[in-house]
């Protein structure tokens, strides 16, 4: 055993391990990063970033071999294209558990999914902070919108958000970039809905793109629309840790970042009553080792940070780190979507677009924010994410069936075609949950996770409501052939899974506290998804940094003062 | 009857289930094939120059490996149900092409035959496989030949637009936009082709 010592530790180097790490280093703090997965270098270790489909087999489409490898993470039909399927996991080399369904998608390497992730940012509002109260499930937030603001306001200047200010209740202003252009499509939509509802609007969505000037990091400059995003972007155009966090963490010169280190364990001290490190197993060698810091910064995503607690037992906390109110692992949470509609028009055959958009249009959510709004068959709401295209299929094909007309055909656009999905809040239960699988150990001996966690009542019947109004506002708007869908997959499939650690006022009913302290270690910080004690229907990524950067500096500001 | 559903019935859904404009690579080995046999191969060539046969300014299927591109994608790709399909109808519709009946015949047998005809053919899949006693040589050649050249073609488009010379020489091809337009009048964006990427 090799002993080392740090102020702060932070597991993860996705979205919220960047920003634990930059604001640590960044107050002064030498802080260890570990990371289970390999290190990823922003532009140099992202491949197929330049990469046209003729320079990749089938365009990138994945074989039934590659399929093999990854047949969990398969289940949302991108994951495993060839342009980003080194991002996410061997499923064969990291099994997990279902005793329902559970689509768990994630990558192992440095910058976590803040590489792979979808970017729309959106604030949650004050009706989201006091929904758990309201209506009764889960507990209540520890916070309100108001002790968020500040922090929120924080990360989006340092990111860089585009969209666009509505002056909403349900979803909050922010301080945004530049909004992107909706398509001549878009615009029917956006037209039809301001003349035909008192209460729906549709924006571009708030996506972490740089649409003006530049941002601190590696060389973050403009988005180039190349919707590639997926892949690293090289001209650092998207909020990512690899090309924003960890290199503002590194000029510090505080940080030690160390790939290929599986914490699996806290190690706490009876006496003290705190934590005093961590037990990492390198990947690799498969030696272990242990480091020591005065706080810790668990960011390893929800599921992880939470396996790590859970795995981290003594006489004080026999069923896991922090656990004395018995919801750790509970409650998790996610959002449902597959659901929605989509059309087609004749007009605009004259018209296209130029660029190719990272991102799509949004409908924020207009169910249950006020007593007009509210309807009886479920609680709580949700928001449409979707876009208008060009198809790739000219109409004429079907005509002229082959030949040297049908050749020239083949090379023209078909008609527009417009669709969205919702993304709905999916309520606390305590019944959903995760836990470990002692008996199933994975290649470094550790337990594997389970999940058990099923849609109920109010998500079905949400979900019933999404695919009529998608459909109905399609069709006010004049479009033709609408079509709904509803493919409900697992709880996992929107991969913001989060809420087994949640916050809360009572430590006898939640793990954490409003700085994301778990109550019982106050040294010890959660600030990935797992805090949220209630999903919203909002992207969440935006809200774990800004939690994130508030108990950081809370964490510094309780060092000073010889709290920690 | 929903072609669609009664030839994914027949387990080839393999070129018309991608809803996205996903490109291919046009992979042009010599002498080496995948899936078909090179006899094989040369009939879904010729066929495929058939159905795109170029113009004096575009280059015909097999100027950009569109067959290749097919072979190398059915063994990688398409599950093995639909490959034992793909060959055993590949091999009746080159057991009926003779001097009368050349590609071309079944061609246009296959594509411009009246709809009530084409419409037979489809009953004839969707009752396909409903009696133990099927076997591939139940359905007749014009419904496996219809089939087959069905699938194949929607591939054939994909291989085609998506092959290097015709994404970069003929469509409108930018890979890095620099900026974004969200409505423009198609002449100045692409000059009315489709975009590449």
């Amino acid at each position: 055993m090799k002993n080392n010592e740090f102020d702060a530790i932070v597991v993860g180097t996705g979205i919220s391990g960047g920003w634990a790490a930059k604001e640590l280093t960044e107050k002064g703090l030498k802080t260890l990063v570990l990371e289970r997965g390999r290190m990823i270098e922003h532009i140099t270790d992202y491949p197929t970033a330049y990469l046209d489909p003729w320079d990749m087999d089938h365009g990138g489409q994945p074989t039934k071999e590659d399929i093999k490898r990854q047949y969990k993470q398969h289940r949302t039909g991108y994951t495993t294209d060839r342009a980003h399927s080194h991002f996410f996991v061997d499923d064969l080399e990291h099994p997990y558990n279902e005793d329902k369904r559970f689509d768990w998608m994630r990558g192992y390497h440095v910058g976590g999914r803040s590489l792979m992730w979808g970017r729309q940012s959106y604030r949650l509002s004050e009706m989201d902070f006091e929904a758990n109260a309201k209506d009764g499930y889960g507990v209540d937030w520890p916070l309100r919108y108001k002790d968020i603001k500040p922090w929120y306001d924080y990360v989006e200047q340092y990111i860089g958000v585009s969209g666009e200010n509505l002056g909403l209740k349900q979803l909050p202003d922010g301080k945004f970039l530049k909004p992107m252009e909706l398509n001549c499509v878009e615009e029917v939509l956006k037209s039809s809905l301001k003349t035909s509802y008192t209460n729906r609007l549709l924006t571009i969505g708030r996506t972490a793109h740089i649409t003006e000037g530049t941002k601190e990091g590696l060389g973050r400059v403009n988005c180039q629309f190349r919707n590639r995003c997926m892949r690293g972007c090289p001209y650092g155009a998207y909020f990512s840790s690899n090309s924003s966090t960890l290199p503002a963490a590194d000029k510090t010169g505080n940080m030690t970042l160390m790939p290929n280190s599986i914490v699996h364990e806290i190690i706490f001290d009876e006496q003290s009553q705190r934590a005093t490190g961590v037990r990492v197993i390198d990947t690799e060698t498969k030696e272990q080792y242990e480091y020591k810091a005065r706080i810790i910064f668990l960011c390893a995503s929800t599921v992880a940070s939470t396996s790590i607690l859970m795995q981290s037992r003594s006489a004080r906390f026999p069923n896991g780190m922090g656990n004395d109110s018995g919801e750790l692992g509970h409650n998790i949470m996610d959002h449902h979507l597959g659901v929605g509609a989509s059309g087609s028009t004749e007009n605009f055959r004259n018209k296209y677009y130029i660029g190719r958009r990272p991102n799509g249009f949004y409908i924020p959510r207009f169910r249950n924010i006020d007593n007009a709004s509210k309807v009886d068959q479920f609680l709580r709401g949700y928001g449409y994410q979707g876009g208008g295209s060009r198809s790739n299929w000219s109409d004429q094909i079907a005509e002229l069936q082959y030949g040297a007309g049908f050749n020239e055909a083949i090379l023209e656009p078909g008609g527009w075609s417009i669709g969205m999905t919702g993304f709905g809040e999916f309520l606390p239960y305590h019944e959903n949950r995760m836990y470990l699988d002692y008996e199933k150990t994975d290649k470094w001996g550790l337990p594997t996770v389970t999940f058990d966690a099923e849609f109920k009542e109010n998500e079905y019947k949400m979900r019933e409501d999404m695919k009529n109004q998608a459909a109905e506002m399609l069709e006010v708007a004049g479009f033709k052939n609408v079509s709904t869908f509803n493919n409900v997959g697992g709880p996992g499939l929107g991969i913001h899974e989060m809420g087994t650690a949640r916050m809360g006022k009572d430590p006898s009913t939640s793990v954490l506290n409003k700085f994301n302290q778990v109550h019982s270690v106050k040294n010890v910080f959660v600030t990935d998804g797992s805090f949220m004690t209630s999903s919203g229907c909002q992207n969440p990524s935006l809200t774990y940094m800004a939690f994130t950067a508030r108990a950081a500096n809370f964490a510094v500001e309780e060092l000073k003062k010889m709290n920690l | 009857m929903d072609r669609r559903e009664a030839l994914k019935k027949m387990g080839l859904s393999f070129g018309v289930i991608i809803a996205s404009p996903i490109l291919f690579n046009s992979c042009t080995k010599e002498s080496q094939t995948y899936f078909f046999s090179e006899l094989e191969l040369q009939l879904i060539s010729d066929t495929a120059d058939v159905i795109i046969p170029g113009t004096d300014k575009l280059p015909k299927a097999s100027d950009v490996g569109v067959a290749q591109y097919i072979d190398h994608y059915i063994l990688d790709i398409v599950d093995n149900d639909e490959q034992s399909r793909i060959k055993s109808f590949t091999k009746r519709y080159l057991s009926v092409i003779n001097p009368q009946k050349p590609i071309e015949f079944w061609v246009e047998h296959t594509f411009l035959s009246p709809e009530v005809e084409t419409d037979n053919w489809l009953k004839e899949i969707d009752n396909f496989g409903n009696n133990d006693s099927d076997t591939d040589a139940t359905l007749s050649d014009s419904a496996a030949v219809y089939t087959l050249l069905t699938n194949l073609k929607s591939l054939m488009i994909r291989a085609y637009r998506g092959s290097e010379f015709v994404g970069e020489q003929i469509l409108a091809y930018d890979p890095v936009p620099g900026r974004q337009v969200g409505c423009v009048d198609i002449q100045q964006a692409t000059g009315g082709r489709i975009w590449s990427l």
